[in-house]
């Protein structure tokens, strides 16, 4: 990165710093940046990551759960009975 | 969004509605294989010049749901200690990273989300998902419990299956895609308060 740059980064950082120093916290956009000692962290780039992440998760860990608490028949039985499928739709049938 | 169905959300739903999980688990994935099929086969009847891959929406469902639920059912039938003792951390891992993404979500669509209210955009969804949980609940019979799951199975979009056909053909038009995350969030947020009622409701009537 040349010097001109860096300057430049260094520059609109400082000013962030200095606009919201008694807050320990600044606001780009809508979403906050977190101020590490050496580096600033946007949450607006942390937070579709971190989002992502948990769909992700949710999607496995729950499939998971639902697998490892249910058996097979439990849940083919509704799949493969016709009967059973409409009578548990309409018990009268 | 209305010929994707079979969303990953249903056991989380129908858990919090004390609904019957293995009729939810049941009904997600026959949902999810006959969207695979019915989607590419009508959506082009409905949408002129809309292409839809099958294998694209398949590959995401089966890696992310059909394996894991396939993982779980396995280790249950053959190692069932292995099974009881997981089940807790992954239960517990499923709702907080529930929580995780609906609060993700809603930060990062808040503007979008703003932005609909007040338009027909928004009253079009209401109606959209008030419809599908009525038709889903009134169809399902007469035992609560089914009932439950089968209305908010309907009401309840695959909104993954939604966003690859969209990001497919409808890559110029951001606002399609815009429309489908806040229409899936709206309906997840709207479903989730309804499926608690129903589980109050049938706690109240005894029902298991």
């Amino acid at each position: 990165m040349s010097a001109t740059s860096n300057r430049r980064n260094k520059s609109t950082a400082g000013s962030l710093r200095d606009s919201n120093k008694k807050f320990g916290l600044a606001v780009v956009g809508r979403l906050p940046v977190l101020k590490t000692q050496d580096k600033e962290i946007k949450m607006s780039e942390i937070l579709p990551v971190i989002t992502q992440l948990a769909i992700v998760v949710f999607v496995v860990t729950s499939m998971l759960a639902m697998g490892l608490s249910l058996t097979i028949p439990q849940i083919l039985q509704p799949l493969t009975s016709g009967s059973f499928a409409l009578n548990k739709a309409w018990p009268s049938v | 969004m209305a010929t994707a169905a079979g969303a990953p959300f249903l056991p989380k739903l129908a858990q919090a509605a004390k609904g019957d999980m293995a009729f939810s688990v049941a009904l997600m994935v026959l949902l999810m294989v006959v969207t695979v099929v019915f989607l590419p086969l009508v959506l082009p009847l409905l949408l002129q010049g809309v292409e839809v891959n099958p294998l694209e929406i398949a590959q995401s469902l089966v890696i992310l749901m059909l394996i894991p639920l396939a993982i779980g059912l396995f280790l249950k039938a053959h190692y069932e200690s292995t099974a009881a003792s997981l089940y807790p951390h992954m239960s517990q891992a499923s709702s907080t990273t529930f929580m995780l993404m609906i609060g993700g979500l809603l930060l990062l669509n808040f503007r979008n989300i703003i932005g609909i209210i007040g338009g027909g955009t928004l009253i079009a969804i209401l109606i959209f998902l008030a419809v599908s949980f009525v038709i889903g609940f009134f169809l399902g019979g007469k035992e609560g419990n089914i009932r439950s799951v089968m209305g908010l199975g309907t009401g309840q979009r695959n909104i993954s299956a939604a966003v690859v056909v969209a990001g497919q053909n409808f890559s110029d038009d951001p606002t399609v895609l815009v429309f489908i995350i806040v229409a899936g969030l709206i309906g997840l947020v709207l479903l989730m308060p309804i499926g608690g009622e129903l589980g109050k409701r049938s706690l109240a009537t005894g029902e298991d």
